[in-house]
């Protein structure tokens, strides 16, 4: 209950607060009621009104990196130079986003006399994917599986290689389809210049979080620590005799910094620009047609049949189950998972020793100085954790139902299986470049394909007596 | 006395509130439109869209967002008419006092609906818009009220009636004059009405930017279920008496089905806007359709899930005063209606 309460405290809700108030001393019974408006346009009015909305620094990897809260306040503000934010967003020039559309999309939604919409992002997307991007809308905890964290810029249903961003295509396509089967609904009905904009700032919130990582990777491989103490292990002290705090971060007054930052910008500006030469072509003589005779369907799908039942070759069954029902390996985790499971393990072990610790009696004093450390570090990564939403496995797909997440063209499925699913356990058969040969060649992934498309139609008793006899060894 | 109500009322009175009451429904639904399709903020002044004196903006012009929100201003605006032609009706030929001066509060009720409505519009604040999506189905219970008091059948409700007690039916009707029934109707509407509230937490919390929006979510979601289910069973059991004993047994009837309704209502609503819960997912497998945002389909299902909710309340409100009326409460004698609902409170 403790966080209504707050809520309920907070600013957010002072207006109704006035307003039950001024209710509150007013004799309802009296018919003035012109009074009763104008008391209550009165209060309203008066009150302020909710401060704006910020993007959040990324707190399990702050914390992950010990970096010091005066160096967060640096991070943020840096990010707030170069990003803007979430009510004026900043497009900085290389990053080859258009501002126009940044602005279309950001900040609260309204309708100007033209008829044009702003504020989409908060309109159709907060609520799920969150203010910052990070995938922790009011909503996200109920749904299944979470809304997509966009902050490390890994996409899952692309047609780019598995390393690559997604295109600007892959992400109209999907907030065009949605992904069938989860939250993320289509948004068909939206004009594609709205969509546009859209896409725009998920890419715009994608390098933001990008961005905010390598500056922490940056405090902590080169500023925080680094003046703290000299080669024997001192700390180095400033002219009043207090130890140094290790270099500022503040680029506009330091020119190697700067440099740095541009240098971070490049880098995470690039992979986004140079998707569209990472997108996966199949050979077009390979490309089945789509008026094939139904037994050259049926041959080519049984080929993809044993493939995808075949340990060495496709190794499908493995995680999507003997039947195929999704019912293979089902304990792993997405990477967004694993990160926090990290996260909580390394919590787990650092309590353990800070309890060991606590038994033992003769410790020196700097032995006495880390264990206190250690333990306000557990209490701080104990509020990391306490905000975690309950980490969920990865489930392999039931491919007997013919819901495919990142669409349903045979090209996407060819994607899917070519690339495997980026953040995702699912393995890639196909090349990771261009050029680059894979477990599996082009027209074996196409048999897969016809095969995975054909599972839906076939009766749950046919694979089964075709498995390999150690199956069930091989998935246990 | 009766004698003397009877004679001098007009049918005008009653024909306005159902007029009234027929606008208003619309006027909800039309306003979870406004919610669901986010057009709220279509425009971004009150009482002059787009510079235009209101009733002449070019609505049929218009599309998308605006259109959803001209809609149902000018439904508020028709509403507003409404109410004052039922109060002008009601001082021209309503005999009794307090029904004259429930109809100054209704069209104080939806002066103040209106300001609230453009205050939210005007601040663009979404605690506005939770209020206003609050105080619009208690405006609309009022309504449906007013239709009840004015309506003939409650001036001849048998409970008051000289001679009552020779009419056949009366045998079985007597038997209504239980206080607990009462008490049932009365924590029934509450229940009900604050469900309705939880839901609008529910919905508009979500699109709150603070940065607790995610916990006010959270709990509201667990406590609208939990309601759901004391709002359920209370209506059944409610419909089900009244509808035994006579008291307004097609509106009972009604209710017990529309509160079956709202429950697929509520759970639709969550499928076409969030898709299945991990739990759900593992025991029917995925949800296998794919949503689409602001989607006909969508939008209806939503804004009917708010519309229902209302609806439900408005008619407990009625059987509510129908239950009273047939325990005797008199409009003449204030202190004693007070009474007894304490009384049936207690
Ligand atoms: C009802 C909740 C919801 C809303 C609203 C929503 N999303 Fe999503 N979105 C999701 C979920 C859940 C996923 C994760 C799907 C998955 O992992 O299979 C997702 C995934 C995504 C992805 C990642 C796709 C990929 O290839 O990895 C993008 C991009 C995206 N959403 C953009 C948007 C945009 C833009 C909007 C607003 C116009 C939006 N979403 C609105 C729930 C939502
Ligand atoms: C390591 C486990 C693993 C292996 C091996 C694996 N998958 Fe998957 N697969 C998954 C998981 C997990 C998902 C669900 C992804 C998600 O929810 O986003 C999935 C999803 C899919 C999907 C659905 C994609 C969509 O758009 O919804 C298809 C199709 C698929 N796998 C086919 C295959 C094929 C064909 C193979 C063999 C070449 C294979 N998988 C091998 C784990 C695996």
């Amino acid at each position: 209950m403790l966080p209504v309460w707050k809520w309920v405290l907070a600013r957010r809700f002072s207006l109704a607060e006035c307003q039950w108030h001024t209710l509150g001393n007013m004799n309802l019974r009296s018919p003035s009621s012109l009074g009763i408006i104008a008391a209550l346009v009165a209060a309203l009015v008066g009150c302020e009104q909710a401060p704006p909305p910020q993007f959040h620094l990324n707190e399990m990897r702050m914390v992950e990196n010990e970096t010091p809260a005066d160096y967060q306040q640096e991070i943020a503000d840096v990010l707030g130079a170069m990003f803007g934010t979430p009510d004026q967003p900043f497009a900085f020039p290389e990053s080859g986003l258009t501002q126009t559309r940044l602005t279309l999309a950001a900040g609260a939604a309204y309708n100007d006399t033209e008829g044009v919409s702003h504020g989409l992002y908060r309109r159709h997307c907060v609520h799920c994917h969150g203010i910052t991007g990070d995938g922790r809308g009011p909503t996200a905890r109920f749904l299944n599986p979470y809304p997509r964290d966009y902050r490390s810029g890994v996409f899952k249903f692309k047609t780019t290689f598995a390393a690559a961003k997604p295109t600007d295509e892959d992400l109209k396509r999907i907030m065009h389809n949605g992904a069938p089967g989860t939250a993320m609904p289509s948004f068909s009905l939206l004009p594609n210049s709205e969509v546009e904009s859209l896409v725009e700032y998920v890419k715009y919130l994608a390098m933001r979080g990008e961005m905010e990582q390598r500056l922490n990777q940056y405090v902590y491989d080169e500023l925080a620590d680094a003046d703290r103490v000299d080669e024997k292990g001192n700390p180095v002290l400033d002219e009043n005799g207090a130890p140094l705090k290790g270099i500022r971060l503040n680029p506009a007054a330091n020119a190697g910094q700067q440099e740095a930052v541009k240098g971070m910008m490049a880098e995470v500006v690039a992979p986004w620009n140079e998707a569209k030469d990472q997108v996966i072509a199949p050979t077009e003589e390979q490309i089945p047609k789509d008026n094939r005779p139904a037994e050259e369907i049926a041959a080519s799908a049984k080929k993809g049949r044993d493939l995808f039942f075949s340990p060495q070759k496709g190794n499908c069954f493995s995680c999507h189950g003997p039947t195929a029902l999704g019912d293979g390996q089902q304990n792993d985790f997405d990477v967004w998972t694993k990160e926090q499971k990290a996260f909580l393990d390394k919590t787990e072990q650092l309590k353990q020793s800070v309890a060991e610790r606590d038994e033992q009696k003769d410790l020196s004093d700097d032995d006495k100085t880390a264990l206190e450390r250690d333990r306000r570090l557990v209490s701080e990564r104990e509020d990391v954790i306490k905000t975690f939403y309950p980490l969920r496995n990865a489930i392999p797909r039931n491919l007997r139902k013919g819901i495919y997440r990142g669409g349903r063209r045979r090209i996407d499925i060819f994607a899917r299986i070519h690339q495997g699913i980026p953040g995702m356990p699912m393995p890639g058969v196909g090349g990771s470049g261009p050029g680059v040969q894979g477990t599996l060649t082009e027209a074996e992934i196409w048999n897969i394909v016809d095969y995975v498309l054909s599972l839906p139609y076939e009766a749950i008793s046919g694979p089964q007596t075709a498995l390999p006899e150690n199956v069930a060894e091989v998935t246990k | 006395m009766s004698q003397f109500v009877a004679d001098q009322r007009s049918a005008w009175p009653h024909r306005w509130a159902w007029l009234l009451a027929c606008a208003t429904f619309p006027l909800i639904w039309w306003g979870g439109f406004v919610t669901v399709t986010g057009s709220g903020m279509a425009f971004v002044d009150w009482l002059m869209p787009d510079g235009y004196f209101m009733p002449l903006f070019p609505w049929f012009q218009s599309s998308g967002g605006k259109f959803v929100e001209h809609g149902h201003r000018l439904l508020g605006m028709l509403s507003g008419l409404l109410t004052i032609a039922l109060l002008v009706s009601l001082y021209k030929g309503e005999p009794r006092r307090w029904v004259r001066r429930f109809g100054v509060g209704l069209l104080l009720g939806v002066i103040f609906q209106g300001v609230l409505g453009g205050l939210r519009v005007n601040l663009d604040e979404r605690v506005i818009a939770l209020i206003h999506g609050c105080t619009g189905p208690l405006f609309f219970a009022a309504c449906a009220a007013m239709v009840a008091v004015t309506s003939p059948r409650w001036l001849n409700s048998p409970a008051i009636l000289a001679g009552a007690a020779d009419r056949p039916r009366m045998g079985r009707l007597s038997k209504t004059a239980e206080p607990r029934l009462l008490r049932l109707a009365i924590l029934t509407t509450v229940l009900a009405y604050l469900q309705l509230v939880i839901g609008a937490v529910v919905r508009h919390s979500a699109l709150m930017t603070a940065d607790q929006a995610g916990a006010v979510f959270q709990i509201a979601v667990y406590f609208h279920v939990l309601v759901a289910l004391a709002v359920f069973a209370h209506v059944l059991m409610l419909a089900h008496k009244c509808f035994w004993r006579g008291v307004a047994p097609l509106m009972s009837a009604s209710l017990a089905l529309l509160i079956v309704a709202q429950i697929f209502l509520g759970l639709s609503t969550w499928l076409v806007k969030y898709g299945m819960p991990e739990w759900a997912v593992a025991t029917f497998g995925e949800w296998p359709y794919r949503n689409t945002d602001s989607g006909l389909i969508q939008a209806t299902i939503i804004a009917g899930h708010g519309a229902v909710g209302s609806l439900i309340v408005a008619l407990c409100t009625v059987l509510t005063l129908k239950v009273g009326r047939q325990l005797g409460l008199q409009s003449s004698t204030r202190p004693a209606v007070k009474q007894t609902i304490a009384g049936a409170i207690a």
